[in-house]
């Protein structure tokens, strides 16, 4: 089974800013990626290199096995639904979805339309026209009705309110249920999409911080709350991701599960316990002195 | 429909304890169909592979399995096996934390007994 | 062939604007030059040069058409060769299609209708009538792909390298003519250019073609290097 994306060593320098900095790893045939991290951390910039609109400094990238640059057997195979998508000024919703089937050979007319319907798009009305939730919608509704087998989402609900966002979870649940294909999710709204993902890249100042199971994630760190001196002798020979203090209360997010030696030692200082989720495990791994805590993470 | 996971532990061991809560409590009867994993994953917005994983687990564990081509069943004997095991992790997964609570407070475990009785009357 | 014919029907979707625009205004630059020969009698024969206008228009056009379409193509997988053969090929048939009318307005100017009833010359130049049917066909052929082309080599450019590079670019030019006026001042060879111009306008065409070619490989080199 060929891997849909390969990349080693890939880097994008503008100057001496590393937009992307030595980066490697797989994507998988058939399965939900995430690619998470702060604006900026360079997952836009990867995803436009992998989809050869942008052209990398140094590295390798194959998709599907071959380099994408002007190759049509891999261009044809993917869908990058952008967040800045650009449009000719006088094309319709209509326009957009009649071109598409031009470009994407597994596009499904009908269900585009109908997933139209369940957006509640105005079919007629020009592009340039629309707010940014239904241009969000019109992008989604392409990527899903595209069935290629790479198809990337970069933050594709901007602009949507939860319902809508809702209603995307499930039909892409849905069809990929139905279709299975590699879709790659890039988004800063972690929590709400970590369900749907089954693995995870986590991206920080363009380098490559996490590459693993999202289950795996879960349950990697917890929070453990309480009277600062209580709190330092728990964690002495525990490694910290971070520390917060307000007044003479600290909490400090510690690598490793709540199992039951954990509870019990909670207990005898009177700490609480929390977990933290995905979210506020990459809020923590990305703030500062990223890369000793990304290393103790791991 | 949104419900919310626990986010210390992995979703697929989650969605196994949900199906074995059902099977528990008599929603699940033996030989009952369970619903796919396509259904899972659609219902809790989650992943297919991870409701497949959970899935999975109990069929290794003997409490569900699969009749090809038509989908998975709760076991013969499945009820009991999952009381068993959930007896046997009672003391630990509850009883233990209420003793400790319990001690920290001062209660006796003469006094610990009768709040249980009054507890199972009361019910 | 099925994305290059994609990218065909991406710009007919812009194609009233191509096809439309132009020629209004032509005939507005038209109307305008027949008032004007109506209500000054008795002159010499004239050529405003008022066709420029559609050349210029053109240009522009096919310049917009593709900073437009450029960013929305990549956007759907589209290879930039596939995109560059669309583009040339809409480009083909908009020019021939413009030729033939170009053609036939200038037909019925000089041979049919003997004019407009007026002393002005719209759609012919006094060359023409020496050459044959197909060279002046041609000319006109060329002169509008070669506008067409040199829009879309300048739209290249901005895609490449950005507002910079069209600075760059014009201003380089710019400075290229203004050491050449220098030149041709100082040197006195403003009467030998005219005369030349003069006695081989139909050569232009040749150098037209010529530099049509350079533009398409140029912009067709800009582009696959070009980034959204």
């Amino acid at each position: 089974m060929t891997n849909a994306v390969e990349v080693r060593g890939l880097t994008k320098t503008y100057g001496s800013v590393k937009a992307v900095d030595d980066v490697s790893f797989t994507i998988g045939e058939r399965k939900i990626y995430g690619l998470l991290g702060r604006n900026g951390a360079g997952k836009t910039t990867i995803m436009h290199l992998i989809t050869a609109q942008l052209f990398p400094t140094k590295g390798e990238l194959k998709v599907f096995g071959e380099a994408p640059y002007e190759n049509n057997a891999v261009l044809s195979r993917v869908c990058f639904i952008k967040e800045s998508q650009k449009y000719p000024d006088t094309f319709r919703i209509a326009d957009v979805l009649e071109l598409c089937a031009s470009f994407f050979p597994n596009w499904d007319r009908d269900y585009a339309y109908s997933l139209l319907d369940e957006f509640r798009l105005p079919v007629r009305r020009r592009v340039k026209k629309l707010s940014r939730g239904m241009l969000s919608s019109v992008g989604i509704i392409v990527g899903l009705a595209s069935r290629a087998p790479l198809t990337i989402f970069d933050e594709p609900y901007l602009g949507l309110d939860a319902v809508a966002r809702s209603l995307f979870y499930d039909r892409l649940l849905e069809d990929y249920a139905e279709h299975p294909r590699t879709i790659v999710l890039s988004t800063h709204l972690i929590d709400e999409v970590s369900r749907i993902l089954e693995h995870v890249l986590v991206m920080d100042g363009g380098r490559l911080l996490l590459d693993e199971d999202a289950d795996a994630l879960r349950g990697r760190a917890f929070t453990a709350v309480g009277p600062a001196a209580a709190v330092e002798a728990f964690v002495s020979g525990r490694q910290v991701l971070s520390r917060e203090s307000l007044g003479g209360i600290l909490s400090a997010v510690v690598i490793g599960p709540i199992d039951a030696e954990v509870r019990r030692r909670a207990e005898e200082l009177a700490l609480e316990l929390a977990p933290v989720s995905l979210q506020q495990l990459i809020v923590h791994m990305t703030g500062e002195k990223s890369g000793r805590k990304a290393a103790h993470a791991q | 429909m949104d419900s919310s996971f626990d986010d210390s532990r992995p979703i697929f061991v989650q969605i196994a304890e949900r199906i074995e809560d059902d099977i528990l409590q008599g929603h699940l009867p033996e030989e009952s169909q369970v619903p796919s994993t396509n259904q899972f994953a659609s219902f809790y917005q989650i992943n297919p592979a991870t409701a497949a994983k959970g899935v999975n687990m109990l069929v290794d564990q003997g409490i569900l399995y699969k009749k090809r081509g038509i989908g998975m069943f709760v076991a013969k004997g499945a009820r009991e096996k999952l009381l068993e095991k959930r007896k046997a992790q009672f003391y630990t997964q509850h009883v233990a934390a209420i003793v400790r609570e319990a001690r920290k407070l001062g209660i006796t475990a003469r006094q610990l007994a009768e709040m249980i009785l009054k507890g199972e009357d009361s019910q | 062939m099925n994305r290059i014919s994609g990218v065909i029907r991406m710009h007919t979707r812009v194609v009233v604007q191509w096809m439309m625009v132009p020629w209004i205004i032509l005939l507005f630059a038209f109307g305008i030059n027949y008032l004007i020969s109506a209500s000054v009698a008795d002159s010499e024969p004239f050529n405003s040069g008022g066709l420029a206008s559609l050349f210029v228009w053109m240009l522009a056009i096919s310049a917009t058409a593709l900073t437009q379409t450029f960013p929305f193509a990549l956007g759907l997988s589209v290879r930039r060769t596939d995109f560059f053969l669309g583009t040339a090929a809409m480009i083909g048939l908009v020019s021939v299609f413009s030729a033939v009318l170009l053609f036939l307005l200038s037909l019925a100017e000089s041979e049919w209708a003997g004019g407009w009833g007026t002393h002005f010359t719209f759609f012919t130049f006094p060359f023409m009538t020496d050459l044959s049917m197909i060279s002046r066909f041609g000319i006109f052929f060329i002169a509008i792909l070669h506008c067409c082309f040199l829009g879309i080599f300048l739209a290249s450019l901005y895609c490449r390298f950005g507002r910079n590079g069209l600075f760059v670019f014009f201003g380089c030019v710019f400075l290229a003519l203004s050491a050449l006026s220098v030149a041709a001042t100082t040197f006195g060879w403003w009467l030998g250019i005219f005369n030349w111009l003069g006695e081989h306008l139909a050569d232009l065409a040749l150098w037209a073609a010529l530099l049509t070619a350079v533009y398409i490989l140029a912009s067709y080199g800009l582009l696959r290097r070009s980034t959204v």
